[in-house]
């Protein structure tokens, strides 16, 4: 049971983290911004 | 192009002199992989120690660099047909099945790895240590056919195995070979992780661990260029991997190969001192473990230190020689050596957070360590893309995966491993300046251990979730290529071009054009001071810096036109070429705004006639009064 229940915790954590990230404001302004730099 | 043909054949000569150098060491390899990886390192020690050779020796000329080469192709001659022999049996062997998620992770990878190709094959431009001392030393080596000693430059006299690496290339064929060879063993990293996970774990967790380590912003940034990070990262990996060998396999020649590649290590850069201190301890731990008696862990420690020392010992000789210190400017009050005046951090936290030094040990000042040691890994996960600092960017992958160890860290390899990487990692936080850039070997094992709970973690779901859950770790391969891509936009937009690689340089290198212009019109007599600048690789002529840390000229001790004209005279400076506007970030740490500095304004005024300028750059010759005669050089002469 704790172990499951670990696991899920471990998974949520995973999940929100990797998702946080990737659609986060930083990560896609950093690609923006790089566009920018290789376009100008 | 070429300098890829040029890299394969310099890593088949290497793979081919090595394997002769681990077959005569002896220790017992677990795969071909395995063997191919330690044939690897020591070939390409083998080549920067005989290039480091030919520069004591006075001897560094192309044709010599042909036949160190020629020399080693020769000697690992039949070791290399043997090995073909045994690679012709895996042609058409592929580690995993078409179509799968390790597949398409394959894919990915490879495709990141062709963008950041793209970066090492420009022409060298904009980052600036690799133009002021990773490539420019080698090019003055080169020029002088020896390892001088260049007192105005950062890191003359730091180790410089990955430094003859590049001298090698540069000699051969010119920077940009510099540049695919330090890719080149970034790259090498990526197959020492699966080759090592094949034998400690399986080869899922490799796959997984070299696609998040592939995708390390640190290493795709750093890699293409030529620092000497991932140089570092390539011996040290290879060090720990021995070391861990040595640990199950108990024999004394697989710790003998430790102590080479640790001493390969240290001779690449400083940050791999922990090597040294982390073996010795290992060795101790384990003596203490297995309850072996003092003398045995003595000669083992004595064996691995002693093979380290020996291989970075020429590198500390020429430092104490030329400067009085070993580790030359480093640790200057210790030693007492050759003035140099910049300070270098090696505490992290000073590094990393200014705010949480506190002069004295008080409980404020334990509180901040703590604080930094426990966050350290998430700071630098995360990208600011309003000051973005690459060399400490490590990617999300381990803050969202290693928290799964807690589940399914079960076997003694992987808690020994996990152990050890917390370990390195509160020496990296506290002790190796807090740059996860100097430790990138680090972020490999890392690597291991979030590939290891991310399999695991995968593997946990059933079959439907599971894919949905691989379909979302591609996605994030994806974005991170997407970064690799973007950072390769100029490098893809020239090689698609009909751009020459010269029109490039002066687009994207501000300081090329009056470098140009001392090469085309300078006699070859001519000593250049650079002021405001230290990138000086695109300038043929003998230079110096003026940069505030070297003390052979600095406008303290020389504050009066005439005594500074007398320092040049002195130093044989007959040009001078300046950055026109110095930014805030050079005036704070000491340079003049030449222009708007009184002293400067009269200097120039008196003596200094403009021959050519640009948006960005001056040309200045130097006319000497017939009051300052020339006078027999006191100090240190200029850089070539």
């Amino acid at each position: 049971m704790v172990r499951t229940l670990a696991a899920a915790a471990v998974w949520l954590w995973g999940l929100f983290v990797l998702g946080y990230f990737y659609y986060s404001r930083n990560f896609l302004t950093l690609l923006q911004q790089l566009w920018e730099k290789g376009s100008g | 192009m070429v300098e890829l043909i040029y890299c394969l054949g310099l890593a088949v000569v290497a793979a081919g002199v090595g394997l002769r150098i681990l077959r005569w060491i002896g220790p017992r390899c677990h795969s071909l992989a395995e063997e191919l990886s330690f044939s690897l390192g020591l070939g390409f020690g083998a080549l920067a120690l005989g290039v480091m050779v030919l520069g004591l020796t006075h001897l560094l000329y192309e044709s010599a660099l042909y036949l160190l080469v020629l020399t080693y192709a020769f000697l690992g001659r039949n070791q290399l047909q043997g090995l073909v022999g045994r690679l012709r049996g895996r042609v058409g062997y592929f580690p995993v099945p078409v179509g799968s998620f390790y597949f398409w992770v394959l894919a990915l990878v490879g495709l990141g790895i062709l963008f950041n190709l793209t970066r090492a094959l420009t022409p060298a431009h904009g980052a600036v240590d690799p133009l002021a001392y990773h490539l420019a030393l080698p090019k003055i080596y080169l020029q002088k056919h020896a390892l001088s000693f260049e007192p105005t430059l950062t890191g003359a006299l730091y180790p410089s195995n990955i430094g003859m690496l590049f001298t090698l290339g540069i000699g051969l064929r010119g920077s940009i070979l510099a540049q695919v060879l330090h890719f080149a063993l970034g790259m090498c990293c990526l197959f020492f992780i699966p080759s090592f996970c094949r034998r400690y774990f399986d080869r899922g967790v490799g796959l997984l661990a070299a696609a998040i380590f592939s995708f390390s912003p640190v290493l795709v940034f750093f890699a293409a260029k030529a620092y000497v990070d991932a140089g570092q990262c390539f011996f040290q990996f290879l060090a720990f991997w021995a070391l861990f060998n040595w640990l199950e396999q108990k024999d004394e020649k697989t710790l003998l190969l430790a102590g080479l590649f640790t001493g390969l290590a240290l001779g690449a850069k400083h940050p791999a001192l922990p090597t040294l201190v982390l073996g010795g301890a290992l060795i101790g731990a384990a003596g203490l473990f297995r309850k072996v008696d003092f003398k045995t862990v003595l000669r083992q420690g004595l064996l691995f230190g002693g093979a380290a020392l020996l291989l970075v010992g020429p590198w500390y000789i020429r430092s104490f020689i030329e400067a009085g210190n070993p580790v030359w400017p480093l640790g200057n009050v210790l030693f007492d050596g050759l003035p140099y005046r910049g300070t270098f951090s090696t505490g992290s936290v000073s590094a990393s957070a200014p705010e949480a030094v506190v002069s004295l040990p008080s409980s404020e000042r334990v509180l901040s360590l703590l604080y930094w040691c426990a966050t350290s890994l998430w700071h630098w996960s995360w990208m600011n893309p309003e000051q973005i600092d690459w060399q400490r960017t490590i990617g999300i992958y381990h803050i969202a995966f290693l928290p799964g160890l807690l589940v399914y860290a079960r076997h003694r390899r992987i808690l020994f491993l996990a152990g050890f990487c917390l370990l390195y990692y509160l020496i990296m936080v506290l002790r190796v300046d807090g740059n996860p850039r100097y430790s990138m070997f680090f972020l490999a094992y890392l690597s291991i251990l979030s590939g290891f709970a991310a399999k695991h973690m995968f593997q946990a779901l059933r079959s439907r979730l599971r894919v949905l859950v691989q379909v979302g770790f591609a996605f994030t391969l994806v974005c991170n290529l997407a970064l690799s891509y973007l950072l390769a936009q100029v490098a893809i937009d020239y090689f698609i071009s009909d751009q020459s690689r010269e029109q490039f340089t002066i687009q994207r290198e501000g300081n090329y054009r009056v470098f140009r212009q001392v090469n085309q019109n300078l006699p070859a007599s001519s000593v250049v001071l650079l002021q405001g600048i230290v990138k000086g690789f695109y300038c043929d002529r003998p230079y110096l810096w003026d940069h505030p840390h070297q003390m052979v000229i600095n406008y303290g001790e020389y504050d009066t036109p005439q005594k500074l004209i007398k320092r040049m005279r002195q130093l044989r400076i007959s040009h001078i070429v300046r950055m026109i506007n110095i930014p805030p970030i050079r005036t704070g740490i000491g340079y003049p705004q030449y222009f708007a500095d009184p002293m400067h304004e009269t200097f120039r005024k008196e003596y200094l006639t403009l021959l050519y300028r640009d948006e960005s750059y001056a040309l200045f010759e130097v006319a000497y009064p017939a009051s300052v005669p020339e006078e027999p050089e006191e100090s240190d002469g200029p850089s070539s």
